[in-house]
């Protein structure tokens, strides 16, 4: 057993050795990840901000009623490509739905709608969507 | 001869060089990790300013006068109330990409200067902000979202600013096969839809 005794030291300080060369590599690329995916999830925001910003703006009350053939819904869920740099070096695809409902707000005599604007990307973790809202009001 | 102390140094030598690899890459990375979260708080700083300025554009003017100045895709310059309640009045605000124009705070050569100054009419106070950035573009929508042409002329038609910008790390974050510095890069872009030019008169 002594004759062996170096190489089984040896082999369990290698063990160790390789394991956490493992962790800190899969600390790495988990770090990686966060790191596109936050820039992912930034950049979403901003698509999502863009499409309140343009809902906004529509001045037609048809385009929010369900059953216009104006409907807003009707042109979702559709694909945003934001390009970025002097020959579009870099490149994200954004999924982009909107949901429209009438909403009633004590006290308001308007006509109100609540937009719901979702923005997701297939490489966010969990399926997670990029939610925002507003609350699109015509007077009566 | 030894054998097995040569043995022993040869796989000692193997450990060692093993171990300080890891720790060459370890380090290597913590400083990539803080040029990356160092980029994108410039850029959160940038995108603060701007998009307060660009909301804005147009805001606190006396009736008749012209929100836009100058129209081009590295300039732009417009009147703006952009601090709206504070005791000043409307100023003339610019944003100039100066792409020939290396930002000298930084060691990258491929970050250029991109000035923001604000000048109060009548007022001989100039406060200007400087910024390091690799790319800076602007483009001018209509109300379906196309290109305006033939600007300045066709000013009243605008409805929507997009603004894009790069920003790359101050310091190089590692080297490619070639030899060429790595750079971070942070990348944002906004459709602005600025209130105060809505309704210009076409």
């Amino acid at each position: 057993m002594n004759d062996y005794s170096d190489i089984i030291f040896l082999t369990g300080a290698m063990i160790i050795f390789s394991t956490l060369s493992l962790n800190t590599v899969k600390f790495f690329n988990t770090n990686d990840q966060i790191e596109y995916q936050s820039k992912l999830q930034y950049n979403g925001i901003a698509v999502a901000q863009d499409k309140i910003e343009e809902i906004r703006w529509i001045a037609d009350e048809d385009r929010f009623k369900a059953g216009s053939s104006s409907f807003l819904e009707r042109d979702y869920p559709s694909t945003v490509t934001q390009t970025y740099g002097d020959e579009n070096q870099f490149e994200f695809d954004y999924t982009v739905n909107v949901d429209v409902a009438p909403t009633s707000i004590t006290g308001s005599n308007a006509t109100n709608y609540r937009v719901t604007v979702l923005v997701s990307n297939s490489e966010l973790p969990d399926n997670q969507t990029i939610t925002t809202e507003y609350i699109k009001s015509f007077g009566n | 001869m030894n054998v097995g102390i040569v043995t022993s140094f040869v796989i000692g030598g193997l450990m060692l060089i093993s171990i300080l690899t890891l720790n060459v890459q370890t380090t290597k990375y913590a400083s990539e990790s803080t040029l990356e979260i160092v980029n994108n708080i410039r850029m959160e700083s940038l995108s603060d300013v701007l998009t307060n300025d660009f909301q804005k554009i147009g805001q606190g003017l006396p009736s008749g006068a012209s929100p836009f100045i100058t129209l081009e895709s590295n300039r732009i310059q417009f009147r703006s109330d952009a601090f709206y309640g504070d005791d000043r009045d409307f100023s003339t605000i610019t944003w100039e990409f100066r792409a020939n124009e290396e930002f000298t705070a930084s060691s990258n050569p491929n970050d250029y200067t991109l000035i923001r100054s604000d000048v109060i009419t009548g007022s001989l106070t100039n406060t200007t902000q400087e910024f390091g950035v690799s790319h800076f573009e602007i483009t001018y929508l209509n109300q379906n979202g196309s290109v305006v042409t033939g600007l300045p002329g066709n000013k009243n038609l605008i409805r929507k600013i997009r603004v894009e910008i790069i920003c790359e790390s101050f310091e190089s974050t590692s080297k490619d096969a070639s030899g060429d510095p790595i750079y971070n890069k942070v990348m944002w872009s906004k459709i602005f839809y600025p209130e105060n030019v809505q309704y210009l008169n076409q």
